[in-house]
């Protein structure tokens, strides 16, 4: 699908003028910068003897690096994973709008190129763009750590690129609302409301709180399609062998992708039957 | 069918497969799947272990002594003493063992044998008292030649002349019994001759008869004294004092009884035993002396958990994730899972470097 192909490098041409673009580098590349003067780590032994952020010690207790490392490690692709879906709703919203308003989709259909091309050219030119952001955060922070520990870990890479999964799905879904409702803040909110659901309200606890039988089942039923995005934080710390990687991750990373799909054929049938 | 549909089929098929693929968020579903409990540092007393504490504090308070209060603070009732705790001799090491959980365990047993009591263990089960009725046993004086063995119960059906060779008892104070061996002492200080009742809930054995005698007047109050270990400090299965020498001597295996035996320490010790063992060791002295131990142990351990991944070891390597040593002003707090086989080859080790030297007493 070269036309596809030839979108989204469109796509990216355009985020790269962009000034949100240079800012989110430019912040990643500064808060490396900062920690890298600030953090101060004495390894004896294979035992991380002291810390030092910012000139105050942080955690007293004697433990060999690797372990006395796992929770920053952990901690930081946790942190890459959740602000690398907050800025990709946030950022990526108006995209889609931008590309199908009027003026614009007009040129774009006169193409030689099919609709579902230029949708998926729109989709996979966001996902590169995530994955591109996501790699850049995830190299600078894992360099940064392993040089002053010595530990080198992927999981923050990992955690990045989890985001990257997780995003894949609520892009979609921004995709497919923009589609049928050209508007950046409906993106936006459809974004934040499937982030909302796949966090907190398909969460069993949540579940728990209906009366056991037909209202369980139907709200179970309701969110049973939800990708699970607490889930797939965790690939952070399987990536670094601090958690097991066990069936209900993998089950939730394919059911993501494939949601992602199936947001991505709504937003081609729609797109397919619209006049413009 | 228009060729359009055809995308609106798909997505919906995609979104059926999605949903039969995510993991249920029925809680009914998830009973069963969590992950086992992480292990529990015997750290602080539990309720129950509260609970316990005060039940075992039936000796009156020591005359003329008042609990101390924080300033301000209305003055508060002295506090009551546990018996077992009271009739150790005040010494620098003791050991004690809530002998129903901690021995019936395979770590206790291996205990037993390192402590080179095997027969002494032996003798109370297959004759004169019924372990049954053991609350705790506490070793005090452990490396001089008076050793007591204090054994405690509710309600303990002893009788001393089944286990050895002994004379018909001696009244003793309030509430005790002493009997004295028939002959002469054997050359196994291991094996204590004078035994003494006190109140059918506590059982005394020594080689010495002015240690059995001491605890006696310690138990009926005609010598004042304060428990030989911190009340509030007696729970988990087994807790006590010992130093660094002996820590030394114990784990002579680690590598690490160089730089233990130089150091001036003492350190009270609790011990959670299940299939494996959670320790908690707060270690007081030096500074100096604490802060070289602390780290050869951090990085001793961290070695360990190197050796346990490399040998593929899962169990092992994920209890040894768990240490940690926390430097204090004057001391350390070390905090370590190990699992049962870690412990088998240490007290191994501590069982042959005694054979030979039956009844040597510590210089």
């Amino acid at each position: 699908m070269p036309s596809a192909l030839h979108i989204a490098a469109d796509l990216l041409r355009e985020a790269v003028h962009r000034k949100w673009m240079l800012g989110l580098l430019l912040a990643i590349t500064l808060a490396g910068v900062l920690l890298g003067w600030t953090l101060q780590m004495e390894v004896v032994d294979g035992v991380l003897a002291s810390t030092r952020l910012f000139g105050l010690d942080v955690g007293h207790d004697l433990r060999a690096t690797d372990m006395a490392l796992r929770p920053v490690f952990s901690g930081t692709a946790w942190f890459m994973y959740v602000t690398g879906l907050l800025f990709g709703v946030l950022a990526c919203s108006d995209f889609a709008p931008e590309f199908l308003a009027a003026g614009r989709i007009e040129h774009l259909l006169a193409l030689p190129l099919r609709r579902a091309e230029l949708i998926v050219g729109i989709y996979l030119g966001v996902l590169a763009l995530s994955v591109a952001s996501a790699l850049y955060g995830g190299v600078v922070f894992t360099v940064l750590f392993g040089l002053k520990s010595g530990i080198w870990s992927w999981c923050i890479v990992a955690g990045a690129l989890a985001g990257c999964l997780a995003f894949s799905a609520v892009y979609a879904a921004m995709l497919a609302s923009a589609v049928f409702v050209r508007s950046a803040a409906l993106s936006s909110a459809i974004g934040v409301a499937l982030l909302f659901a796949g966090s907190v309200i398909a969460r069993p606890e949540l579940a728990a709180l209906f009366n056991a039988g037909a209202p369980r089942r139907w709200f179970t039923a309701v969110v049973s399609f939800v990708p699970r995005f607490w889930l797939l934080g965790r690939l952070g710390a399987v990536a670094g062998g601090f958690e097991p990687l066990d069936a209900d991750l993998l089950r939730t990373a394919a059911g993501t992708l494939i949601f992602a799909g199936a947001c991505v054929m709504l937003a081609i049938w729609e797109f397919e039957r619209r006049d413009y | 069918m228009k060729r359009g549909y055809l995308w609106l089929l798909l997505a919906c098929g995609l979104l059926g497969v999605a949903a039969w693929l995510m993991p249920s968020n029925d809680p009914a579903g998830k009973q069963g799947k969590e992950s086992a409990a992480a292990v529990s540092f015997p750290d602080h007393p539990a309720a129950a272990d509260q609970a316990k504490m005060q039940q075992r504090r039936t000796l009156p308070p020591q005359a003329g002594q008042s609990a101390p209060t924080a300033p301000g603070a209305v003055a508060a009732l002295p506090a009551k003493r546990d018996p077992l705790l009271v009739a150790l001799p005040p010494d620098r090491e003791l050991m004690v063992f809530e002998l129903s959980s901690f021995f019936k365990q395979p770590l206790g047993q291996m205990f037993s044998a390192c402590m080179r009591s095997d027969a002494f263990w032996h003798g109370f089960e297959s004759k004169g008292l019924d372990l049954g009725e053991v609350d705790r046993v506490a070793v005090g004086n452990l490396w001089s030649s008076e050793r007591l063995v204090v054994v405690s119960g509710n309600a303990l059906h002893a009788d001393p002349t089944q286990m050895y060779r002994l004379k018909e008892p001696t009244a003793y104070g309030v509430g005790g019994q002493v009997f004295a061996p028939v002959e002469p002492l054997p050359s196994d200080a291991w094996t204590p001759p004078y035994v003494a009742l006190w109140n059918k809930t506590t059982v005394l054995f020594s080689t010495s008869l002015r240690a059995v005698h001491e605890a006696l007047d310690r138990l009926d109050g005609r010598t004042p004294a304060e428990p030989a270990f911190p009340q509030d400090e007696a729970y988990s299965q087994a807790y006590g004092v010992v130093t660094a020498r002996s820590l030394a001597e114990a784990v002579s295996s680690l590598g690490l009884s160089e730089q233990l035996r130089r150091a001036d320490l003492t350190a009270h010790f609790h011990i959670a035993v299940s299939d494996d063992a959670a320790i908690v060791l707060d270690a007081q002295g030096s500074s100096a002396d604490a802060r070289e131990v602390a780290k050869a142990l951090a990085a001793m351990l961290a070695a360990k958990r190197v050796q346990a991944a490399s040998a593929h070891d899962k169990r092992a390597s994920k209890l040894l994730d768990l240490y940690s040593v926390m430097p204090q002003p004057h001391g350390f707090q070390l905090k370590v899972a190990v699992p049962l086989s870690f412990l088998q080859d240490v007290l191994a080790g501590c069982a042959h470097s005694d054979k030979g030297a039956a009844g040597a007493t510590r210089p």
